[in-house]
């Protein structure tokens, strides 16, 4: 079958890209890899089916994945991770230029591991941007080539000069890998620190506007030994949230005031011609060329 | 990062060329010369990994191609640095400009003013020979052979790289490198004083009208320094770059590079001395960028609301940029490039014509 060969493959490339520090570029902008079977990406399923990232669409998106990821030969109640909680989510820095750092940790359901037969697994991290914030794809490259993550794509708009109000809501999709050996503990945590970069806002009269993080969406993707080959599975786990007690992380972004519209539009006009004046009158009367407009001739 | 510092010597070495060929005794084209060279801005620009002295360096030889009555090859570079970058265009119509028959044969080696007779004794025989002709000859001149060679050659390269590129990346290729300059908005802080104007407009369409009156101060200001100076082309061509700049609707330090590697092409000529005259144009200039830089940090790196104030930090540099070139249009010793050519041969000439 065509899917169990490109899983293969993706495992081997996987297995790969684990044991040894690779520089190879897989920065994935917007919708790329058309192939079948489990994408190396959700996203790129994602955006195969929705033009736009809207968060009604990424609900539906995620019942159907629930679905076609889980794993065909295996009981739908064995899962590595019985539940997730987001620990810790704040921003990190000051301007336009900041991370956002969250701390999450998943709960190992040690019955279900003892039964399955782990390979190899990858914490899969989908932060999903309000508008307003942009991920450099160049920028993560690179921290992608330092080993930060294994596996790092951006999604959706990246035009870093768009203004807030005509660019699209993008999203990052992280993997990291996960040494099988943290199975025999009871908890997985994991620190992530994502550079993230303002776009100009949309005009507003306080003068700043206020960017709301919403939790990210976590999954665990496992290769199981299965009787024939390895297979891959996708797991959603439960969402603490007696332990998310975490505040949704803020960005005050400054924004233009409308009521300055005027006054600007009509200064910057005026000091535009003053200074015009100022040039035209000292190339004409204050050269020292001889009166004869010799150069005017030509 | 090392080949665009050889750029920066290349740079370095044409204007070392140009002055030389213009008789500047040799310590002040050294002084020249180390102007460009120990430039703390070109040469953090140059050396971050930007191509702008690359493009520098083909436009001073584009000057030295003309200078030698090279008239094919400074329209064969001109046409491909266009393509480069587009800017240079502001350059057309002063190199038109100067092919005037009257200065310009390309049978003969165009005669250069010596950096000696710099005492404008020569634009006042211009205009006496020129009057000896009536009105005719000027219109006559407007389609002499050399400007139309100029302009079918520069023309012709800059289309045909256009094409080529064209036939291999398609409409990426013309869109991101010439059509995105057309309908490019990007409304993010800047130097120049149209930015938080195109801000707080960006979310209506601007109107043509609108366009159109914040295209004319820079046009007014090209045209007339353009047909006031073009015969002292280096001279032109830096008061050309140092107004288009600071009459751009977007202005970053990269910009400053276009003029920095002319502006050791005029200091032989002025009349300014660096003491005190000089130091405090360097002075004001540099103040006014450190204002504008103090507000931009405020605003990107930490957070607060300072637009208005940044904005009136760009008026601020916009004013500076006038009284700077009007300190320099006053000082300097306006010298054309070619020297006339003798009646004599002139009268040859319009008879052959």
């Amino acid at each position: 079958m065509g899917s169990r060969e490109d899983v293969r493959l993706w495992l081997c490339r996987n297995v790969a890209i684990a044991m040894m520090v690779f520089a190879a570029v897989s920065i994935e902008v917007g919708r790329s890899e058309t192939n079948s079977g489990f994408k190396k990406y959700l996203m790129t399923s994602y955006f195969e089916k929705y033009e736009n990232l809207v968060d009604s669409n990424f609900q539906d998106f995620l019942g159907h994945v629930l679905h076609s990821g889980l794993c065909e030969v295996l009981p739908d109640n064995l899962r590595p991770v019985s539940k997730h909680s987001v620990l810790q989510r704040h921003l990190i820095g000051e301007g336009s230029h900041r991370h956002l750092s969250s701390s999450i940790r998943f709960d190992i359901d040690p019955k279900s591991v003892a039964q399955l037969p782990i390979n190899y697994c990858e914490v899969l991290v989908v932060e999903r941007l309000p508008a307003g914030v942009f991920a450099d794809p160049f920028e993560l490259q690179h921290l992608q080539q330092r080993g930060v993550f294994t596996d790092i794509a951006v999604f959706g708009d990246t035009n870093l000069e768009l203004p807030s109000f005509r660019s699209n809501q993008s999203a990052v999709e992280i993997h990291m890998n996960v040494d099988p050996n943290i199975f025999q503990e009871k908890a997985l945590e994991i620190k992530l620190q994502l550079p993230l970069h303002a776009r100009y806002q949309p005009l507003d009269e306080s003068g700043y506007s206020r960017i709301k993080f919403s939790d990210p969406d976590l999954f665990m993707h496992c290769c199981i030994k299965g009787k024939l080959q390895n297979q891959s599975c996708l797991f959603i786990s439960a969402t603490d949230h007696a332990e998310s007690k975490t505040e949704a992380a803020v960005w005050r972004i400054p924004s233009g005031i409308k009521a300055h519209s005027e006054i600007v539009s009509v200064v910057t006009f005026i000091s535009a011609i003053l200074s015009t004046l100022a040039i035209v009158w000292a190339s004409i009367f204050c050269s020292d060329i001889k009166p004869g407009k010799s150069s005017k001739q030509s | 990062m090392a080949r665009l510092s050889y750029g920066d010597l290349l740079v370095g070495y044409f204007i070392h060329s140009i002055l030389k060929l213009r008789k500047v005794p040799e310590d002040l084209c050294k002084y020249s010369v180390m102007v460009w060279l120990f430039n703390p801005f070109t040469f953090t620009i140059g050396t971050r990994g930007n191509c702008e002295p690359i493009v520098c360096a083909m436009i001073l030889w584009i000057i030295i191609c003309l200078m030698n009555g090279n008239v094919l090859q400074a329209a064969f570079w001109y046409g491909l640095v266009v393509h480069f970058r587009i800017y240079p265009i502001i350059y057309a119509l002063p190199v038109i400009l100067v092919l005037d028959p009257l200065f310009f044969r390309s049978s003969f080696k165009p005669k250069l003013l010596n950096w000696r007779l710099r005492q404008d004794k020569n634009a006042q025989s211009y205009s006496k020979v020129a009057d000896q002709y009536g009105l005719w000859t000027p219109v006559k001149t407007i389609f002499a052979k050399e400007r139309i060679v100029f302009a079918l050659v520069s023309g012709a390269v800059f289309l045909s790289c256009t094409a080529l590129f064209f036939y291999f990346y398609r409409w990426e290729f013309l869109h991101e490198a010439l059509l995105y300059h057309l309908t490019r908005t990007d409304p993010r802080h800047n130097f120049s004083i149209y930015f938080y104007h195109i801000y707080l407009q960006h979310e209506f369409e601007f109107s043509v009208v609108e366009k159109l009156i914040s295209f004319l101060p820079q046009f007014v200001v090209q045209m007339v320094l353009i047909f006031r100076f073009a015969q002292d082309l280096p001279f032109c061509f830096f008061l050309q770059t140092v107004a288009f700049v600071a009459f751009n609707k977007v202005i970053t330090a990269q910009y400053f590079v276009w003029f920095f590697c002319l502006l050791p092409l005029i200091l032989p000529w002025t009349k300014m001395k660096l003491k005190w005259e000089g130091f405090i144009c360097i002075l004001v200039w540099m103040g006014a960028q450190t204002h504008w830089l103090l507000w931009g940090y405020l605003l990107e790196f930490k957070g607060e609301n300072v637009f208005l104030k940044l904005w009136l930090a760009s008026l601020v540099f916009l004013a500076t940029n006038t009284f700077i070139l009007v300190m320099i249009i006053r000082r300097h010793n306006y010298s054309p490039v070619f020297e006339q050519l003798e009646a004599a041969t002139l009268k040859n000439v319009v008879k052959l014509q």
